[in-house]
């Protein structure tokens, strides 16, 4: 694995996180016209996070990844956040407009009745006028993945991500309850403001 | 079905054994001089398999047949010239579509992968049952062949298809000339086949891009839908707004920037007439060749791709989209005058008034430094 984190520190280093900024500017460039976006970020996966990955195994053992620098999709992730729940479908529109996906997901939690992680996330191709003789395209990845989301969406997975998946103890039952608590909370904060900001537009 | 030339000759002909009891069929190879290749650095590849399908159309309910091509000979020669010069025939990029429920599976690049995994007739046979179930009458018989290789890095499979012809054959070896009717005749020429490239490194993650070419067509940039959407189940690799988007986008930079007041008159004009490109496969090459820009006009445009790849990649041209991000704006007076400016620059360029007391009547107005005046007659400069 030792390999695979020098690999991946000059991959990152050298190609990702410069191909982020430009895939972040691109993104902005397309959606310039597109009102009440929050904001728009894309990012290189840190070293650890990858190592991290890599390394994961499946439930009979085996790893994950026989081949994780051309397997690990998400190597690059960019985020567009909007206002409201309205305008989630029309910027979806756009992506499948100006990008080619190979997988475009609507994540929403497994039952009805649960609550927890909400969003729409696409694995795309890497549009070619984003590479030149700096960055050289051969060297990158072929995707990277792409979430929409709203405010309450990425606020409640942002907080959930930093604090039910630490390391050294998993959270009790009490807390679990308290994270669905939250999820629902933002899921029905997002319904609320959403049917608000139609009522005010259409009054 | 069989092959009756029992050996290969010197113009290129060379059976292929399929199962069953009649027929005749004949693969001539025929390269023109224009795609012959070299060995050298392109032979990176080594062709480690080939497998070939007679396959008949959907409506012929006829059984596939298949054999394995050996490793050596003039047919493996020129199989193996396809398969090295691939990268440079093959033009369009294409890459293969999600499952129609989002997920990041395609039935056609899971027959890939399962041959490429272990190449065989048997792995290969259901790449030629589904060419087969999509080929119509129109298309008619095809051999379909696949290939593939590796070098150090990568795995590549080319994928491609010869249609059915038909030939005499004339044969004076005995003496006397005795003529004979073939079918079935399948030949490698310029202007006569199919074909698609992929190649990746890893077969799990890989292989979701290639490029395709279609010789049975007119003009480099068409292809069949047959060939793309029917049997290889992809599109183009960028959609027809991101193209449009990105060609109106160089061209609304180029005209901005250029100083040269015929190229710049060069490049509004092609914007003018852009619009009759609509639905067609276009790059930015293509785009400038087939509006006879100049060379310079040509390279204003050129220069604005980031790279090669940019320059080379088709898409299909939405015109509803290039009027989005480019439209060039003409004012035409009773008077007979006339006031052209980018759509988005005219009321900057030209201040309009109207004049009292006089309906409809306008009055433009606008100022700058002149920097050209020319007397043009139709047709000439």
């Amino acid at each position: 694995m030792s390999d695979i984190r020098a690999e991946y520190q000059q991959r990152h280093d050298r190609i990702l996180v410069p191909l982020a900024t430009r895939l972040r500017d691109h993104i902005q460039e397309f959606v310039k016209d597109v009102p009440r976006i929050d904001r728009i970020a894309a990012r290189a996966k840190s070293v650890d996070r990858f190592v991290a990955k890599a390394e994961k195994l499946t439930d009979n053992g085996a790893r994950k990844y026989s081949d994780p620098l051309s397997q690990i999709q998400d190597q690059i992730g960019a985020r567009i956040i909007l206002f409201y729940l309205n305008d989630v479908e029309k910027m979806v529109t756009l992506v499948n407009q100006y990008f080619t996906s190979i997988e475009e997901k609507e994540i929403v939690p497994d039952e009805d009745s649960k609550f927890g992680y909400v969003g729409r996330h696409f694995i795309l191709f890497f549009p070619s006028e984003l590479f030149d003789q700096q960055l050289p395209k051969d060297d990158a990845p072929e995707f990277f993945e792409l979430q929409v989301k709203t405010l309450f969406q990425h606020a409640w997975a942002e907080s959930n991500h930093d604090l039910a998946y630490k390391p050294d103890r998993s959270l009790t039952a009490e807390e679990l309850r308290y994270v669905a608590f939250t999820a629902a909370q933002s899921w029905g904060a997002d319904r609320i403001m959403n049917e608000l900001f139609i009522k005010t537009v259409n009054s | 079905m069989l092959v009756v030339f029992p050996s290969c000759n010197s113009d290129g002909r060379r059976e292929l054994r399929f199962g069953g009891t009649a027929g005749k069929i004949v693969v001539i190879a025929r390269m023109a001089s224009s795609h012959r290749i070299d060995s050298g650095p392109a032979m990176s590849f080594t062709l480690t398999q080939i497998d070939s399908f007679l396959v008949d159309t959907n409506k012929s309910k006829k059984a596939v047949t298949g054999t394995a091509v050996p490793l050596k000979g003039t047919l493996f020669d020129m199989l193996n010239r396809i398969f090295q010069n691939s990268d440079a025939e093959c033009r369009h990029d294409i890459a293969f579509s999600k499952s129609q429920d989002g997920k990041q599976q395609n039935e056609v690049r899971d027959l890939m992968i399962d041959y490429l995994s272990a190449p065989s007739q048997r792995t290969g046979m259901p790449l030629a049952k589904r060419l087969q179930s999509v080929t119509t009458e129109r298309s008619g018989m095809g051999l379909l062949f696949l290939l593939t290789g590796s070098n150090a890095t990568e795995e590549r499979l080319v994928v491609s298809r010869f249609p059915a012809d038909s030939a005499i054959l004339a044969d004076d070896s005995g003496g006397g000339l005795t003529v004979q009717f073939l079918e079935k005749v399948f030949m490698k020429s310029a202007t006569s086949y199919k074909a698609a490239v992929y190649r990746a490194k890893s077969l799990s993650s890989g292989f979701w891009q290639g490029r395709a070419v279609d010789k049975q067509v007119n003009g480099d940039l068409t292809i069949s839908t047959y060939w793309i959407e029917e049997f290889l189940n992809s599109g183009f690799r960028i959609t027809p707004a991101h193209g449009t988007r990105r060609l109106a986008t160089y061209l609304r930079e180029a005209i901005k920037a250029e100083e040269d007041i015929a190229i710049k008159e060069s490049l509004i004009a092609a914007a003018q007439l852009a619009k009759g490109f609509d639905g067609q496969a276009l790059t930015p090459e293509s785009f400038c060749k087939q509006l006879k820009l100049s060379k310079e006009a040509t390279q204003a445009l050129l220069n604005r791709c980031p790279n090669d790849d940019v320059k080379r990649e088709q898409f299909r041209f939405n015109v509803e989209e290039f009027g989005k991000q480019l439209s060039i704006r003409t004012v035409q007076l009773d008077n007979g005058g006339s006031l052209t400016a980018p759509a988005d620059d005219f009321n900057r360029v030209f201040r309009q008034d109207q004049v009292d007391g006089k309906a409809g009547k306008v009055q433009f107005t606008t100022q700058g430094v002149v920097v050209d005046d020319r007397l043009r007659k139709d047709g000439r400069q």
